[in-house]
């Protein structure tokens, strides 16, 4: 039986064959769309009017298919604005008479109607005419190492079939960017729920630990707790790793702590460990697994209150629940469109989400973090944790948050931040729409747009996603086109913020990468 | 074995496209005109090679919820007379942007339903420039650029242009169509009529 979190689409238009195998992130039920992480894609060249030995594929990853999206839509729109007279140019520039052509300078060669490359992407994939005709070659740059050639020929139907069919997938999907080679800030809770994390996988190797950890967990514990769930409270300098708050810091947890595991004791081997601090509600002791959670120096006692939410199991197990318990994912095989095929493809170790997930879970979101921290430590705790106990992992996403945040919310709390305010722009976005977002009566479901900002912070263009969002687009309290809506964006670019309307009254906005 | 493109269905067109098609400020009467202009132009060009006329693009209107904008022929013939290249007896009407995004989800809405058409024109295209052939030697394409070329002279004002140069123009937006066909063909249509406007 296949797993519902995997994502397998075929797009086929007669001259290539686009295939994206990923991992549907449970965000997809907030989004409203599918997102996908862990993302490869095989992509065909396979003209059936070319040999056999002459049609080329290429694999990658998100990056390598997003660059090839953006690259092939630039180049296309680059190709609809051209001039007529550079279309009759590179008609003639392989033909007979392109020997007396080349002794005139009045006919402009393809080489020098070469379209520049994207000055956005350093990798260099880009396309340029070619000098036969009115084809065009695709030139895969460094991002593409694993390519057999670094170029490829394709005529203009093939790079109208590989624009569509990138098209076709950039419209079914939005990918979660992963911590590989993207750097965003990473909240102060992600390390924390990657201990979190840990805590959970290791629960059946603190059966076995040392029972007089046990008095100095109750030396160090403020808070009264259940005998079976007994931490310690300790610091490893030797790591780097801040110690965390004391329990009475820490917001008090709401169940279901009652189905852990009993855990009478930890042990915490002396290098390179990061304990789990005691709350009321008590929580199991983590095992770091050695090397794994390395240098999370920006944990601070500040950031515990997080923390110790995130030891909830289920607030743990946000994102990170087993697929078989799971029914957040919107396997879109019927609706794909006509040219696509569709095949499943379980997923090996599929049921375990990323460490990119974690991060993008939206609990409170403090300090920025070090990537490293929380990349080792939710990467390693996967095989853990399709063992461990998931209780209640048939609450929603919502809920998930709000345990995770501990505290429930107020309409007037001060710190309105979440995980997902990647940039300053995404929550000014947020506070701008809260303001003005009034669910209309008879609302049942929610609203999403996509907005893209101006770098002067103008609004570019609001895309409602969805018949519903174009419906109530009017009472959505979006802004004006061109009108001030955020902060100018300090790199320059014109950025994508998602938003999300809920019939609740509630405005989540989301950065979308570029 | 050839793989085939299925053909888009007749569905009124979604309140997201038309959403899609915004603009950053309001153009200015140049930028207006260069729209008017790129626009009829695509539009002869789908007439030339399909052979479409009037009555499918007010069907194409009524299936898209468009009637508004575009509700009977005179309305039709006067959207497309405002393109300032054309001949006029006077009182030209003004497009506004409403429907020149009305014309663009038009125009693209036909290009889809022809797109097996365009297709085989652009394949052939491709041929012809493979063996280094002049274009209207292909049946089916020297039909469009007569077709493209009498329909230009007739309607349009310019008297110092070659037919040579008509031609050209006519293969390009052939081209040009076939990216227009997609499902987000409406999208790349707006943009290259903005900046192309932008531009001038």
């Amino acid at each position: 039986m296949p797993l519902s979190n995997s994502f397998v689409r075929r797009y086929t238009p007669p001259t290539c064959s686009l295939e994206v195998v990923a991992e549907s992130s449970p965000l997809s039920r907030w989004m409203g769309r599918t997102v996908l992480k862990q993302l490869r894609f095989v992509l065909s060249f396979d003209d059936p009017r070319q040999l056999e030995e002459d049609r080329m594929t290429i694999r990658g990853d998100r990056y390598q298919l997003e660059a090839l999206h953006t690259a092939v839509t630039n180049y296309v729109q680059e190709l609809l604005q051209q001039s007529p007279d550079r279309f009759h140019a590179a008609y003639f520039s392989n033909s007979n008479q392109e020997s007396e052509k080349e002794e005139t300078s009045s006919h402009s060669t393809p080489q020098t109607i070469a379209l520049n490359p994207n000055p956005h992407l350093g990798n260099g994939v880009h396309l340029q005419p070619s000098n036969n005709g009115l084809n065009h070659n695709l030139y895969l740059g460094s991002l593409f190492t694993e390519a057999s050639a670094s170029v490829i020929p394709l005529s203009v139907l093939q790079l109208f079939d590989l624009a569509t069919a990138l098209d076709e997938y950039t419209a079914d999907a939005v990918t979660l960017p992963t911590q590989k080679r993207r750097k965003f800030a990473v909240p102060t809770w992600a390390p924390v729920a990657a201990v979190a994390a840990v805590a959970v996988a290791l629960i059946p190797l603190t059966m076995q630990l040392v029972p007089k950890r046990t008095q100095q967990i109750a030396s160090t514990d403020t808070a009264a707790q259940p005998p079976q769930a007994q931490l310690p409270l300790s610091a490893t300098p030797a790591t780097g790793i801040t110690p965390l708050a004391v329990p009475d810091k820490l917001p008090a947890v709401p169940p279901p702590l009652s189905s852990l595991p009993q855990v009478p004791t930890a042990a915490f081997p002396t290098a390179g460990t990061l304990t789990v601090p005691a709350t009321k509600t008590g929580i199991p002791s983590a095992q770091n697994v050695p090397g794994s959670i390395a240098n999370p120096t920006t944990i601070t006692p500040g950031t515990s209150t997080t923390f110790s939410t995130s030891t909830n199991p289920g607030g743990v197990t946000f994102g990170i629940t087993p697929p078989e318990k799971k029914s957040t994912t919107r396997t879109k095989t019927s609706t794909v469109k006509p040219p696509s095929t569709i095949t499943t493809n379980p997923f090996a170790a599929a049921s375990l989400p990323s460490r990119s997930e974690i991060v993008s879970s939206p609990l409170g979101a403090r300090k920025p973090v070090t990537p490293n921290s929380t990349r080792r430590g939710a990467s390693s705790v996967q095989p853990s944790l399709a063992t461990s106990t998931v209780p209640d992992t048939t609450t929603t996403a919502g809920q998930l948050v709000d345990r995770l945040g501990g505290s429930p919310r107020t309409p007037e709390a001060s710190n309105d931040a979440t995980a997902f305010d990647t940039t300053p722009q995404v929550a000014e976005a947020r506070a701008y729409l809260k303001r003005r977002w009034k669910a209309p009566s008879g609302l049942k479901d929610s609203l999403q747009y996509s907005v893209t900002v101006d770098v002067d912070g103008t609004v570019q263009r609001i895309l409602p996603l969805g018949n519903l969002a174009s419906t109530y687009v009017d009472k959505s309290g979006m802004p004006e086109i061109g009108s001030h809506f955020v902060s100018a964006n300090k790199n320059g670019q014109t950025s994508e913020i998602r938003v999300l309307l809920s019939p609740d009254g509630t405005v989540k906005t989301f950065a979308v990468s570029p | 074995m050839l793989k085939a493109m299925h053909s888009h269905t007749k569905l009124p067109v979604p309140t997201s496209e038309w959403e899609e098609l915004t603009l950053p400020q309001a153009p200015d009467p140049v930028q207006l005109d260069n729209i008017k202009a790129q626009l009829d132009l695509v539009l002869l060009a789908l007439e030339a090679l399909a052979g479409i006329g009037s009555d499918a693009m007010l069907q194409a209107a009524t299936e898209l919820n468009l009637e508004s904008r575009v509700p009977d022929r005179v309305a039709l013939w006067r959207l497309r007379q405002s393109n300032p290249m054309r001949k006029s007896q006077g009182g030209r009407k003004k497009l506004d942007v409403e429907e020149a995004r009305s014309l663009v989800l038009i125009t693209c809405y036909l290009a889809k339903q022809h797109q097996e058409l365009i297709r085989r024109a652009v394949a052939l295209l491709e041929q012809m420039a493979e063996s280094h052939r002049e274009p209207h030697q292909a049946a089916l394409l020297g039909d469009y650029i007569d077709a493209f070329n009498n329909t230009y002279q007739e309607r349009m004002e310019e008297d110092d242009i070659s037919t040579d140069a008509i031609a050209h123009l006519g293969l390009k937006l052939l081209i040009d169509l076939l990216f227009y066909s997609s499902p987000g063909g409406h999208r790349r249509l707006w943009l290259a009529l903005i900046d192309r406007s932008a531009k001038f």
